[in-house]
């Protein structure tokens, strides 16, 4: 699975909403292209004079199922890594109901209104702004609300797994529909024009045709993914298991030689820091993985626990163990100096004990470990233990 | 691999600089802006009249100086009232010392309105001199002055603007403490990005079309000049030393990332470029957009650097 | 790529726009994991904007509490910074189309003030209602619906149910 991308360790959370503004601009510019700067357009559609939201917006939906039902398909995309809004039954049609009807008041929907904004249409500015008020105004009445804001929770819900096939054929059934309503929109169109002695939306049939041959290709293409079947077995995920950051400084302490340790975060952070005797995965040649020996077990590390990191080490035959947390949950555990547990059980100062070594060990910082008073857990009364002792002898 | 205090134990005693500098705020901000905007104003305002060789005939171009001046007087307002003594301002002009930018700031801050003053009493019209109150026939003395001696007036106007351009960058980077600002970078970059909002500034107002094409070129060139220097500032950042490569990770992925690249780079530089080119290009009307992006561009640059090298510090360094 | 009829001078062919906005949700998709958005960031505008002005009350709420505690900052989201995005789009598209005036679009019986007010009124509306159904027509209907999320499916169907039923009340208003 190569994508989404994010899953890749490739940029921070900082970074990505960079990327926010990138893809940001591309859809301000789709939406101002498409018309939807103009509220008497965008109007237009629930008087059936001009189908162009329902045509804009269907086609993007479509377009975008298929994409990612062919992606996810042939196994580029990893689905369990796509957000997908959870589902709250009433709450989603009361609201689309009451959002519908602020469209028609408005002309815009919220979206769109801050294209229109850019393109210096007042209106769509107060629009924005009226968008602002009204989820202060929802903040304001939500005690009375909250009931059914949280009603019908159904969590996240996909059409396709509700109905048991997989997503491809379901976005396909969408692309299907989607040409269906089109060309029944357009014979609305038509039929009102008529009547309404009114100008045709005009529409280049050139490019409407060639707009539904790509979306009919992909559609194609979304079905053959259904025999794609054989080919994904070789595209399994390299199983993996997990170590916690504890488990891994002891073994490394005791048996270092059983182990592979390497850094899979950006070559920057791993060149500053990393833990002792790792090397670093990222800037490795070619072939790197697939030499290393298969004797011993290879330990890979980013910054949290990501299944994506495993799946860097699939040209290694061997066993591939992945830490957990990544390295700031190693740095917490071993290379912070441990504090004194507060309630010391024997347990707790056990564990103290283990840790101070270790960060002893790792940190070459050999003070001995502060001084702990045992107190016995005072959960099991004295008699007990006394009686469990004299039963031994 | 630990994180060790480095700094000296004495920066510890003073509760404004620990954990992090938190002395400087939006005074300070809008002061670096207006410095930097003024510099740009009086410096294009002199090289628009030298390009034409002819003195300004749009009302707004006579009257520049003077608001250049008006808008210098807010910065240092701002600056006053960021200042813990504000009686001891006399003490900056007892002194010069020629190793402290703030010193030579001091100094130039002062020149710069004599400056702009023989620059507006050579561009305004005899007309409007004559109005002035009690002093108009010293006015037209001045005035007569300054034509007869325009270019070592305007080149004057050049000189002192671009000192005072270049001392606002300057200024943080002699604060060593705060890595962020250890770059000599920040003299020029602060100098052009003055130049730009300067420009972007006389194309929100009414000017002749051949000021406005001028303008408009000399924008995309120090918009170009101001990547290129955020690029060398970045690059410089990355190939150097341990307090600069930290220096550079609060831009490249760490906590100022966002705001830097997304309010900076693109909504201040590469979006008002691209708008700047279509209208070169495709002789687009001018719309007031493009300057305000730049604006605020400019004004989201010395903010974020001023945050980003307060926040910054040796003690962070691993 | 453009139509010839009045209304629709001068925009994309409306099944070519769709297929780049699809492509364009497709890419978010493919490289952030999740799709679009816009009531978002108007929320957490006016959120930071009412906190300003009476934090106590805000930070209190009980639905805008979320947006409050240690190490969070209610502007720190992806979707503030992607409606910037949509703003700078739409305006390079509008300057470099000839669009951008300065105006307020109205049907051709409406008056500026009036607009003005329904447009304010709508926006209120349509602030309530993207809350309650988490999200607006960006954020639900063409996100949730290309990923085929069986609320967002409805929600889609229940805003042109809405807008239809509406419609013949604002007659005057677009006609």
């Amino acid at each position: 699975m190569m994508l989404p991308l994010y899953t890749h360790d490739l940029f921070g959370r900082a970074t990505g909403m960079v990327l926010g503004t990138l893809i940001g601009i591309a859809f301000g510019f789709v939406l101002e292209r498409a018309g939807f700067g103009r509220a008497p357009l965008l109007a237009a559609q629930f008087y059936g004079t001009n189908m162009r939201v329902f045509k804009v917006m269907f086609t993007g939906i479509a377009t975008c199922a298929i994409g990612i039902g062919v992606l996810s398909g042939v196994g580029v995309l990893d689905l369990a890594q796509v957000t997908v809004p959870e589902t709250f039954l009433w709450p989603q049609v009361a609201g689309g109901a009451l959002l519908g009807v602020g469209f028609i008041v408005a002309g815009y929907c919220p979206g769109t209104s801050c294209a229109a904004a850019a393109s210096g249409n007042l209106d769509g500015l107060v629009t924005y702004l009226g968008v602002g008020l009204g989820t202060l105004l929802f903040g304001g009445f939500y005690p009375w609300l909250e009931k059914f804001y949280t009603s019908s929770a159904m969590g996240v819900t996909r059409i396709d797994t509700l109905v048991g096939v997989p997503f491809a054929p379901v976005a396909v059934a969408v692309v299907l529909m989607a040409v269906g309503c089109f060309f029944g929109a357009e014979a609305l169109e038509r039929i009102l024009a008529r009547r309404g002695q009114t100008a045709l939306p005009a529409g280049n049939l050139g490019v409407r045709n060639r707009t539904f041959v790509a979306l009919a290709g992909l559609a194609v293409l979304g079905l053959a993914t259904l025999g794609w079947q054989p080919s994904q077995a070789q595209e399994m995920p390299k199983p993996f298991g997990y170590i916690s950051a504890i488990d891994l400084a002891t073994r490394l302490s005791r048996a270092p030689d059983t182990l592979v340790l390497l850094d899979a975060r950006p070559a920057g952070e791993c060149k500053a820091a990393r833990l002792r005797s790792a090397q670093c995965l990222t800037g490795q040649p070619a072939g790197f993985v697939a030499s290393l020996p298969t004797t011993r077990q290879v330990v890979v590390y980013g910054n949290a626990d990501s299944k994506a990191l495993a799946q860097r080490l699939r040209a290694f035959p061997g066993e591939v163990l992945v830490l957990m947390g990544g390295y700031p949950a190693f740095a917490k555990a071993v290379l912070d100096p441990p504090l004194p547990p507060a309630n010391p059980t024997p347990e707790a100062v056990a564990a103290y004990r283990t840790q101070s070594a270790l960060h002893g060990y790792f940190t070459g910082n050999r003070q001995a470990p502060e001084p702990v008073q045992v107190r016995a857990a005072p959960a099991a009364p004295a008699g007990v233990s006394v009686a469990k002792k004299g039963g031994g002898c | 691999m630990h994180r060790l205090p480095v700094e000296t134990v004495t920066t510890r005693l003073n509760h404004a600089i620990d954990p992090s500098l938190h002395i400087w705020g939006w005074e300070i901000t809008l002061y670096l802006f207006l410095g930097g905007l003024v510099a740009g104003l009086l410096i294009l305002t002199a090289a628009l009249e030298l390009t034409r060789r002819q003195r300004p005939t749009s009302a707004a171009l006579q009257w520049m100086p003077l608001v250049a001046l008006g808008l210098l007087s807010a910065g240092m307002g701002t600056l006053f009232l960021d200042l813990e003594f504000k009686l001891h301002v006399y003490r900056f002009y007892l002194a010069f010392r020629p190793h402290s930018p703030m010193s030579w700031g001091a100094w130039i801050l002062l020149l710069v309105y004599p400056a702009g003053l023989l620059l507006a009493l050579g561009s305004l019209p005899e007309t409007t001199l004559r109005r002035v109150p009690l002093l108009g026939r010293l006015a037209l003395r001045i005035a007569a002055w300054s034509q007869q001696n325009r270019s070592l007036v305007l080149w004057t106007t050049i000189a002192v603007g671009a000192g005072l351009g270049v001392y606002t960058g300057l200024l943080l980077g002699t604060l060593t403490a705060r890595i962020q600002w250890n770059s000599a970078v920040l003299g020029p970059l602060f100098l052009t990005s003055g130049l730009s909002t300067g420009a972007a500034f006389l194309l929100l107002c009414k000017l002749d079309a051949v000021e406005r094409a001028l303008l408009l070129r000399w924008d995309l060139a120090a918009i170009l000049v101001e990547l290129l220097l955020i690029a060398a500032m970045l690059l410089g950042f990355a190939s150097g030393g341990a307090s600069a490569q930290l220096a550079g990770a609060a831009l490249l992925g760490g906590p100022w990332t966002a705001a830097f690249w997304s309010l900076v780079v693109v909504t201040g530089l590469l979006v008002p470029l691209a708008m700047e080119l279509l209208e070169l290009r495709r002789h687009l009307p001018l719309v007031a957009l493009t300057p305000a992006l730049v604006l605020v561009g400019g004004l989201a640059l010395r903010a974020i650097l001023l945050a980003a090298g307060q926040d910054s510090g040796y003690r962070l360094l691993p | 790529m453009s139509d010839q009829s009045p209304q629709d001078a001068g925009f994309w062919n409306p099944y070519f726009a769709g297929f780049m906005l699809g492509l364009v949700l497709l890419a978010s998709f493919l490289v952030m994991g999740n799709g679009l958005g816009s009531s978002g960031a108007a929320t957490r505008l006016a959120v930071s904007a009412a906190h300003a002005v009476a934090p106590q009350t805000i930070e209190h709420n009980g639905y805008f509490s979320q947006y409050f505690g240690p190490g969070k900052a209610v502007l720190d989201d992806w979707l503030v910074w992607e409606v910037l995005g949509i703003f700078l789009g739409a305006a390079m598209s509008a300057y470099a189309a000839g669009r951008m005036k300065l105006s307020i679009t109205r049907g051709p019986r409406a008056t500026g003030a009036r607009r003005l007010v329904l447009a304010l009124l709508g926006g209120i509306l349509m602030g309530v209602a993207s809350r309650i159904a988490r999200g607006c027509t960006s954020g639900q209907a063409l996100t949730g619906g290309a990923v085929l999320s069986l609320g967002s499916w409805l929600f889609m169907f229940a805003v042109f149910g809405g807008g239809y039923l509406a419609a013949p009340l604002l007659r005057r208003q677009w006609k």
